[in-house]
């Protein structure tokens, strides 16, 4: 049970809205990585405040990633049993299609983003990669935002772009052929186009269309994205901050595998896709050390950079690592008895102290903090369990 | 007038040699290849010797856009036209809103309704910071054509300034570069503008813009040279009254004419054709 607010304090509303990945691939220790941190984020944030973590994949799947492979991939490979496919022959046939020079008429994508305006449609390679996504999501602990459920933005792309001009915040060239862009320029931000000539929109545009309508909601939001998109979240960040939204920005650095920090388009998951780790480590840890040391090596041990690289070896000693933390710190048979002990003091105290100038929780600083040791038994007990677990 | 591949051709070696007349002595302007020798030669100007303006258009509105155009020209000083005429009266036409750049750039005119705007003539290497905010207007349709309409170009007002020191026209003894100019403040006076010589009635011309082979963007730029260039030539004045005409192409087109935009045809790049036209004055109707 969460800790009461306060008496005659409405408790925070929270938003995260972290980036979204195409589900396309494999998800890759860069992804990984911005999943644990807001899954830490959300989970520890949930004991004080209101939150509500927000990552709608029906948004996104009108972009030129998504949609664009969809198209590709019935073209080029007709009716094929995708259920049966693991996520990385899906990625396989991904990199395939980013490699190719495409030269689709526009039309040929029509069909594609009716279906999914209209009736929510996923094509079913995505299907399944979400599908797979679940599986893993559950294995590691991650609070699932709705892979699988129809999500649609709250507003058109129409309904956006107007609101987006009462903000004075687009130019729209469309009388004439021309593209709309997302005007920061007041803030000398240079123009960003976000619908092309032929007016495809791209995952600005996307997360415009959800994040215009739903933000106002909330007392903050919380934008998580890898550091690749900072100049796009600037701008996000400007947009809601214009509409009276007080809005963060976490930029996560990527993992770089192999020496390079490698978009996913180029492939080189190799052996740590989300699925390889949790082959690789399965059978030897039981489920809530692997969840703990997975947050642990991701979030403490990587840090929010990007400098430090992904190790098999080192991913193992903190599972290991984490093995023992459980040893010396077991997790009560039943959590709830913690809870109801802890409440009001425990974990909730303990999480607000790395909360800073901003009502979310930072999750470096409480990963790190619980590894400095620090705070009281029952309370990391009950940290553990609600959050890292 | 028949607007023959040869008058075509005067007038292209014409507006050469008017603007560059060192060019006109080292090149054979009486041929094709010469001409577009020259035009070459300028295109690929040394950006530190280049002078250009930065037209930045919100919304297009053709008639207002023709209307504000003579108003930024008219408005230029000798000093400024000189320089921007041996660039060819080179500008850059970019999109952008200028309600959110008066406030960080300097303007030598902003239409009354924001929806365009002009820098003074600069170098290139100033302009850089407003270049790299925004980008360049693009309007691949086609110019729609209309029915003829008359316009009548604005007074200019002796003071610029109109926008409460925001922008300000540069005295004529200095060409500053337009991000190292002071904004001006309000109340602090303005430039005088030199409104230009009127020495007859205001008159009446037609406008012809040709929509065949061009987009808008293209149609933007055409018309910009030849308005701009009819206003240092004189001929273009305040209270002047332009019927605008859209035709496919200037074929058949009454006669005669005092400017011409010139260049080459989209269909045979040895041949020249005219995207816009002014006539002589036309009697009253």
């Amino acid at each position: 049970m969460p800790a009461p607010a306060p008496s005659g304090a409405r408790r925070p509303r929270i938003l995260l809205a972290p980036v979204t990945v195409t589900p396309t691939k494999p998800l890759t220790p860069s992804h990984l990585k911005g999943l644990f941190w807001t899954d830490v984020m959300f989970r520890a944030t949930a004991l004080l405040a209101d939150v509500s973590y927000r990552c709608s994949h029906t948004t996104y799947h009108g972009c030129e990633q998504t949609a664009g492979f969809w198209e590709y991939l019935d073209r080029t490979q007709g009716d094929i049993d995708y259920s049966t496919y693991t996520e990385e022959q899906i990625g396989e046939l991904y990199v395939r299609y980013r490699a190719v020079d495409q030269d689709v008429p526009v039309d040929a994508y029509g069909p594609y983003l009716d279906a999914i305006e209209q009736h929510g449609w996923v094509h079913p390679a995505s299907a399944r990669v979400l599908e797979l996504w679940s599986a893993h999501y559950a294995r590691l602990g991650l609070h699932d935002p709705g892979l699988c459920e129809h999500q649609p933005p709250g507003s058109t792309l129409e309904e956006m772009i107007e609101r987006l001009g009462r903000l004075g915040m687009c130019l729209d060239l469309r009388e004439h052929g021309g593209p709309v862009f997302l005007d920061g320029t007041r803030a000398g931000i240079p123009l960003r186009q976000i619908v092309g000539a032929d007016g495809r929109a791209n995952y600005v545009a996307c997360a415009l269309r959800e994040l215009l309508p739903l933000a106002p909601e909330y007392d903050e939001v919380v934008l998580l994205y890898d550091r690749g998109l900072e100049g796009d979240y600037l701008l996000l960040q400007r947009v809601l901050t214009r509409l009276g939204v007080q809005t963060h920005r976490v930029g996560i650095g990527r993992v770089p595998v192999n020496g390079r920090i490698a978009s996913a388009r180029h492939g080189g998951w190799h052996d740590c896709s989300a699925g390889a780790l949790l082959a690789a480590a399965g059978g030897q840890h039981d489920e809530p050390a692997l969840r703990l040391g997975m947050r642990l090596y991701f979030i403490a041990l990587l840090g929010p950079g990007d400098h430090q690289p992904f190790r098999h070896d080192l991913l193992h000693k903190w599972l290991r690592r984490a093995d023992r933390l459980l040893a010396d710190r077991p997790l009560a048979e039943h959590p709830q008895a913690d809870r109801a002990a802890a409440c009001g003091t425990g974990a909730p105290g303990l999480v607000a102290r790395h909360r800073g100038d901003h009502c979310y929780v930072d999750p470096y600083r409480l990963a790190t903090g619980l590894l400095a040791g620090r705070h009281p038994g029952g309370a990391e007990r009950e940290l553990l369990a609600e959050v890292f677990t | 007038m028949r607007l023959t591949q040869e008058l075509l051709h005067r007038h292209a070696a014409e507006r050469i040699r008017s603007f560059r007349p060192d060019l006109a002595e080292r090149l054979d302007l009486s041929t094709t290849a010469g001409l577009l020798a020259a035009h070459a030669e300028v295109g690929a100007a040394a950006e530190e010797t280049e002078t250009v303006v930065l037209s930045v258009i919100r919304r297009f509105d053709l008639h207002s856009w023709i209307r504000d155009t003579y108003a930024f020209a008219a408005g230029l000083t000798p000093v400024c036209v000189a320089e921007w005429r041996r660039s060819f009266t080179r500008t850059i036409f970019l999109a952008g809103n200028p309600e959110n750049l008066t406030h960080r750039f300097t303007f030598e005119y902003v239409s009354d309704d924001r929806s365009s705007a002009w820098t003074a003539p600069a170098g290139m290497r100033v302009t850089t910071p407003l270049r790299r905010l925004l980008k360049l207007f693009a309007g691949p349709q086609r110019l729609s054509a209309r029915p003829p309409l008359t316009l009548e170009l604005p007074e200019i007002t002796g003071r610029r300034g109109r926008l409460g020191g925001r922008w300000r026209a540069r005295p004529a003894h200095e060409v500053q570069p337009a991000h190292e100019a002071r904004l001006a403040h309000e109340g602090q006076p303005a430039h005088e503008v030199q409104p230009p010589r009127r020495v007859a009635p205001p008159t009446r011309r037609e406008l012809y813009i040709a929509t065949a082979g061009t987009s808008v963007a293209d149609s933007v730029v055409h018309l910009h040279h030849l308005l701009a260039e009819a206003v240092f030539d004189g001929l273009l004045g305040p209270g002047d009254r332009l019927t605008v005409r859209h035709v496919p192409r200037l074929v058949g087109v009454p006669g005669p004419f005092d400017a011409l935009r010139i260049g080459v045809d989209e269909c045979d790049p040895n041949r020249l054709r005219a995207y816009a036209g002014l006539t002589k004055e036309m009697d009253h109707d």
